[in-house]
């Protein structure tokens, strides 16, 4: 018998017992005759018990790292929250750092990568060292509300909807949802983070920052209203029986609706005297435009809607500058009319959302 | 094992059959408290537990891929029966063992350890192989798959190749192995 794959085969089917009847018979005749193929049986029955013994030992240890596996449970602690977040800050500052072109920094002009036609206003121009003095970056700002999201940058505070006890506000819809802490929050750094230097010469600046594009700026006159009537309140009544006698014929249907009204605005007048719009317009009057109002259309890097209004400027962030807009001051406030749909504009210099009015009684005063 | 809850005994056999090492896991987890109540009731102790119970689902696994296996009962109650007589046969080694002792110190060496000494020679030659080669005649004289099973797992075209294959691997094997020893160290 020569010893070939043929053989191999066959010895093996022998020592697994599969070897039947009359071939067994002749393989058992052979193996006694033939040394040669006694070896080879010999060989290959070590070898088999010897790969057995290695495949056990694995399937042992496959076993037991299974059985003493645990599942890993991944608790996100505060101190690994701050160390993702530092990563994360280096990260960005190196991509920043490597993926601006030098060539933009060579001009002596700021860096403000533009991206609509028109020039943006570059209003502040600040530079930036961060606390650990490892690595100083020179950033131009254009504004101070919605700084690019490529670098950290120190912003002001989140705007706030401030609440007010007047019913009107309480009635008003914020209509905008996006929520500006929320996306600012995780590429900011918090002022105490960064120590501000001034810096006038950006001819050296590193980092270009995408920023707040100012779109247009416009002039608008400004409707005041202002009520228009003598009021006579008896004081002996209590409030419920007020009665408003205006300019125009008194009419005793609307005195008694003012009584049982409850949803009825109350306004207070420039003497500081209540007044109760009883939801028609009787009571006001409009007067010619006495003031003009400056209004800059912006278009925010991070798509901010809101606006920002000082008294004598509105800022207009994310408004379609090809909308209508009038405006209109009742009792020193402001309100704008875009399209149709009235806004409260309110004057506390800070950044916030735009505020539908929804009274409907105001509704009717505005919309005259 | 996670993930895979209470599974039918087809369902672990057919697995085995496949090759699916997980159920080797599964039977282990799922029978670990019924062999240690076991082993402890009968003279064991807990670090005993775990080579019994191993070597109880490896038994099971070979068996299972023997042609002519057929389970005429619930796998729990085959599982336990082979880690009964596993066990039973521990403390008869045991036992024996303790007559044993007292010789063995008198003799020195035996042609066992000798043997023992070759066999570790190709177990590590079996270990120095090469990846595949070692799977295939492990999958092949450990596990018992068919050459179809074999071909699946590593990938190869057909069962033709698995055998031609196969021999290779054995005759490179067998060429180290020899090489190692005299022919007459073999008869």
């Amino acid at each position: 018998m020569k010893m070939n794959e043929q053989t191999y085969h066959l010895i093996n089917k022998y020592l697994k017992g599969e070897l039947m009847g009359s071939k067994l018979d002749k393989f058992k005749a052979e193996l006694k005759k033939n040394i040669e193929l006694q070896i080879a049986i010999k060989s290959q029955k070590e070898i088999a018990e010897a790969i057995e013994i290695v495949r056990e030992k694995e399937l042992k240890a496959f076993i037991s790292e299974q059985v003493s596996k645990k599942t890993p449970i991944f608790v996100i602690t505060p101190t690994i929250k701050i160390a993702f977040a530092s990563a994360a800050a280096i990260a960005f500052l190196v991509i920043a750092f490597f993926s601006i072109s030098p060539s933009n920094n060579n001009h002596g002009e700021s860096a403000v990568e533009e991206k609509n036609d028109t020039e943006p206003i570059v209003t502040e121009q600040k530079t930036y060292m961060w606390a650990d003095s490892t690595l100083e970056e020179n950033i131009t700002k254009i504004d101070t509300q919605t700084l690019a999201i490529t670098v950290p940058t120190i912003l002001p505070p989140a705007p706030e909807i401030e609440v007010v006890d007047d019913e009107i506000e309480e009635e008003m819809t914020v209509i905008d949802d996006y929520d500006l802490e929320e996306s600012l929050a995780t590429n900011t750094l918090t002022r105490d983070d960064a120590i501000l230097y001034d810096e006038k010469d950006l001819s050296n600046a590193d980092v270009v920052v995408m920023e707040d594009v100012l779109l247009s700026e416009r002039r608008y006159s400004v409707n005041l209203i202002s009520p228009n009537f003598s009021q006579k309140i008896s004081e002996d009544e209590s409030l419920n029986k007020i009665q408003v006698q205006t300019t125009t014929a008194s009419k005793p249907k609307r005195a008694k609706k003012i009584k049982s009204t409850q949803k009825d605005v109350e306004i207070t007048n420039a003497e500081g005297k209540e007044v109760v719009l009883n939801g028609t317009t009787d009571n006001y009057k409009y007067t010619t435009p006495s003031r003009e109002v400056t209004v800059e259309y912006w278009k925010s890097v991070v798509n901010y809607v809101g606006y920002k209004y000082n008294g004598s400027k509105v800022k207009l962030y994310g408004i379609d500058q090809n909308k209508s807009a009038t405006f209109k001051e009742l009792d020193n406030r402001l309100y704008i009319n875009l399209d149709g749909t009235q806004f409260f504009i309110e004057k506390n210099n800070k950044y916030n959302r735009m505020v539908e009015v929804t009274n409907p009684t105001l509704l009717k005063v505005l919309n005259e | 094992m996670f993930g895979i809850g209470n599974l039918q005994d087809q369902t672990i056999l057919d697995r085995i059959k496949d090759g699916d090492e997980q159920m080797l896991v599964h039977l282990y987890k799922q029978h670990y408290t019924m062999v240690k109540n076991f082993v402890l009731k009968n003279s064991g102790d807990e670090t005993v537990v775990d080579d019994i119970l191993q070597d109880s689902v490896i038994a099971v696994w070979k068996n299972v891929n023997k042609p002519n296996f057929l389970l005429q009962s619930k796998l729990s109650t085959y599982v336990m029966a082979i880690a009964k007589n596993l066990w039973y046969k521990e403390l008869k080694k045991r036992s024996k063992f303790k007559l044993v002792d007292e010789t063995n110190h008198l003799n020195g060496g035996s042609e066992e350890m000798n043997l023992n000494m070759d066999q570790s020679i190709i177990v590590q030659l079996v270990q120095n192989m090469d990846e595949t080669c070692k799977r295939l005649l492990s999958y092949f004289y450990f596990d018992g798959f068919s050459n179809k099973v074999i071909a699946k797992k590593l990938n190869f075209a057909n069962s033709d190749t698995v055998k031609s294959k196969k021999y290779q691997c054995f005759k490179k094997l067998q060429a180290t192995v020899l090489g190692s020893y005299k022919k007459e160290d073999l008869i």
